[in-house]
């Protein structure tokens, strides 16, 4: 069953049709990633699901209810989580903290005022285990700001993962990240979606991390999807090729 | 509670009492407690100390907004002011001169105040944050200078000693003995409970929360956070806070005007005091507050260029030490700490 459908959503600024009647569906525990050319409209589209701009027509069904204009929050903490391109992680904080707040918020604790947070308590054992399964040592002294780069992506992604998301879209999980360290960050993930039915959607520029990762791939071009379909179809495709791969 | 952290937090308790700072905070609260009566202190110390109190207060609700939430108000004198008003009116209007009263009125009119006013900025944040504070604040003002037959206009309001639970101190023991054996405790304990209570909200989950907002508020909601509510939820905390302090300088100076405590340069001062205390750590801005009353109240002794001193005293802050007065602890904690690893390895 589809845990999110997308009847012809589309964007526009202005002129300018960022993301062009797009239809989409993906079902839970399936893993697909979305390529295209600077400008296709990857992100616009991933800000439409996440609920950062508002769509200008056509609808977005999420756990079988309607988006509509609900906000960012709510729509995360309803299993619709997103982790950034840019890592958006909280640079005062310790890696623990950052990934606490968002199992914190997971459970709704937000507004507890009076329980002093236990160094031993649960959510920060979760969240220290959780760091330690993708290879981030719990420091309780070093702050997010000073860890290296791909810790921060890694910690970023860590952030989604510990709201149980029901659909899970990485925006680019490996990009800035090493070579040799691309397929590491990859590994745990999918260790991650093998454990549980979250469904991912990732945007991704290498084409070898797509064949070797995705389920499914959907290749989209000026706002629009131009193929859908396994690695092998969607790689091998004529207009794939020319316009995403660069090939003549 | 587990075994295991229970003897933890009891070995955690022990470290911290027996450490040199443990032991210097014991002193100071002891000393604290006991000011009136130490040989030597008149009342000039005792309102002096009392008057750090009351912005140490001030400064620590301040806090909750800068240091916690990522939010540089110029407008708390709304709430300062507001609470200090309220209790000078209510009391005029309503003919009441009860302690017990007056406080809730005056920390309920600056938590109202900072509701109606957080409402309208939070979806906002820095200068333009900064700016829209300042001009509802500054509208909090004109209103009190303008409708002076309701509010004194820029005579003010005076503020009579309280009764506390029913008892006249002032007629008892004059002001001496009230000052000091009275109104001083009824600061100082306002002081603890704000230290005490806010410490708890800066380390629970809404804390977390606060921070989080803070340090990335696009993360904050993709976290599932609605930030604009808990910006409004951290103004409404430190203004009545801030009001809790506002009711202290009522009771304290038995006067206020516009021009003390409505006027933006309360504001700016407020913003000050926790800046040099350093807005990164919890007891920073009362370190903050005590410096700033006390280089004031040297400075306007020395010369009558005393903004100048202020002036000075910021910049150099700002410029050597954005961390402020805490910042400078650190380090040196820091140093202790290696100069003491230093000799141990030898």
């Amino acid at each position: 069953m589809a845990v999110l459908q997308t009847r012809e959503l589309t964007k526009t600024f202005g002129e300018l049709t960022a993301v062009d009647s797009v239809d989409f569906a993906i079902d839970s525990g399936e893993i697909v990633g979305i390529i295209g050319p600077n400008g296709a409209g990857k992100t616009t589209l991933v800000n439409l699901l996440t609920g950062v701009f508002e769509s200008t027509s056509g609808e977005i069904v999420f756990d079988g209810r309607t988006l509509g204009d609900s906000p960012v929050y709510s729509r995360a903490q309803s299993g619709l989580v997103r982790s950034f391109q840019i890592p958006q992680i909280c640079d005062d904080l310790t890696p623990v903290e950052n990934v606490r707040s968002a199992i914190l918020t997971r459970e709704g604790y937000n507004k507890s005022l009076f329980t002093v947070l236990d160094w031993e308590d649960d959510t920060r054992l979760e969240a220290s285990d959780l760091l330690e399964e993708f290879g981030i040592v719990d420091q309780q002294e070093t702050r997010a700001k000073a860890i290296p780069h791909g810790d921060k992506k890694i910690l970023d992604v860590c952030m989604s993962i510990a709201m149980r998301p029901k659909l899970l879209v990485l925006d680019e999980p490996t990009s800035g990240v090493a070579t040799e360290n691309k397929y590491t960050i990859m590994e745990r993930l999918r260790s991650y979606f093998e454990t549980s039915e979250v469904a991912v959607l990732f945007i991704e520029h290498d084409m070898e991390l797509i064949a070797e990762y995705a389920e499914r791939v959907v290749a989209m071009d000026r706002g629009r999807k131009i193929i859908d379909g396994t690695p092998e179809e969607v790689l091998e495709d004529e207009t794939v090729k020319r316009r995403i791969r660069g090939e003549e | 509670m587990s075994q295991d952290t229970r003897t933890g937090l009891v070995s955690e308790i022990k470290g911290s009492v027996t450490s040199s700072w443990g032991i210097g905070a014991a002193l100071l609260a002891i000393g604290a407690f006991a000011l009136p009566y130490l040989p030597g202190t008149s009342q000039f110390e005792v309102f002096l100390v009392a008057q750090i109190l009351t912005f140490a207060i001030a400064g620590l609700a301040y806090n909750v907004l800068l240091g916690y939430t990522g939010l540089l108000s110029f407008g708390h004198a709304a709430f300062f002011g507001g609470s200090a008003y309220a209790i000078g009116l209510f009391a005029q209007y309503a003919g009441v001169s009860e302690l017990l009263v007056l406080l809730p009125v005056g920390v309920l009119a600056a938590g109202t105040v900072a509701a109606i006013v957080g409402y309208v900025s939070v979806r906002h944040t820095k200068v333009y944050y900064a700016l829209l504070m300042l001009a509802l604040a500054q509208l909090l003002y004109v209103l009190t200078v303008k409708l002076y037959t309701v509010t004194g206009g820029t005579d003010g309001v005076p503020i009579t000693a309280p009764t506390i639970a029913g008892v006249d101190y002032l007629a008892m023991w004059g002001y001496g003995g009230y000052l000091q054996g009275v109104l001083y405790y009824v600061i100082l304990l306002a002081f603890v409970v704000t230290a005490v209570l806010l410490w708890t909200f800066m380390h629970s989950p809404f804390g977390l929360t606060l921070k989080t907002i803070r340090d990335s508020p696009e993360r904050a909601r993709a976290i599932g956070i609605p930030v604009y509510q808990y910006r409004w939820y951290a103004s409404i905390v430190s203004g009545a806070f801030t009001g809790l302090a506002g009711a202290m300088y009522a009771f304290l100076n038995g006067h206020v005007t516009p021009g003390t405590v409505l006027h933006w340069s309360r504001s700016g001062e407020l913003a000050f005091m926790t800046v040099l205390g350093g807005t990164g750590s919890f007891l920073g801005p009362v370190a903050g507050a005590g410096a700033f009353i006390l280089i004031r109240s040297q400075a306007q002794q020395l010369t009558e260029y005393w903004h100048f001193v202020m002036g000075l005293v910021l910049f150099l802050v700002i410029v050597f030490e954005p961390e402020g007065i805490a910042g400078i602890v650190s380090r040196i904690r820091r140093r202790v700490r290696r100069w003491r690893k230093d000799r141990g390895d030898r």
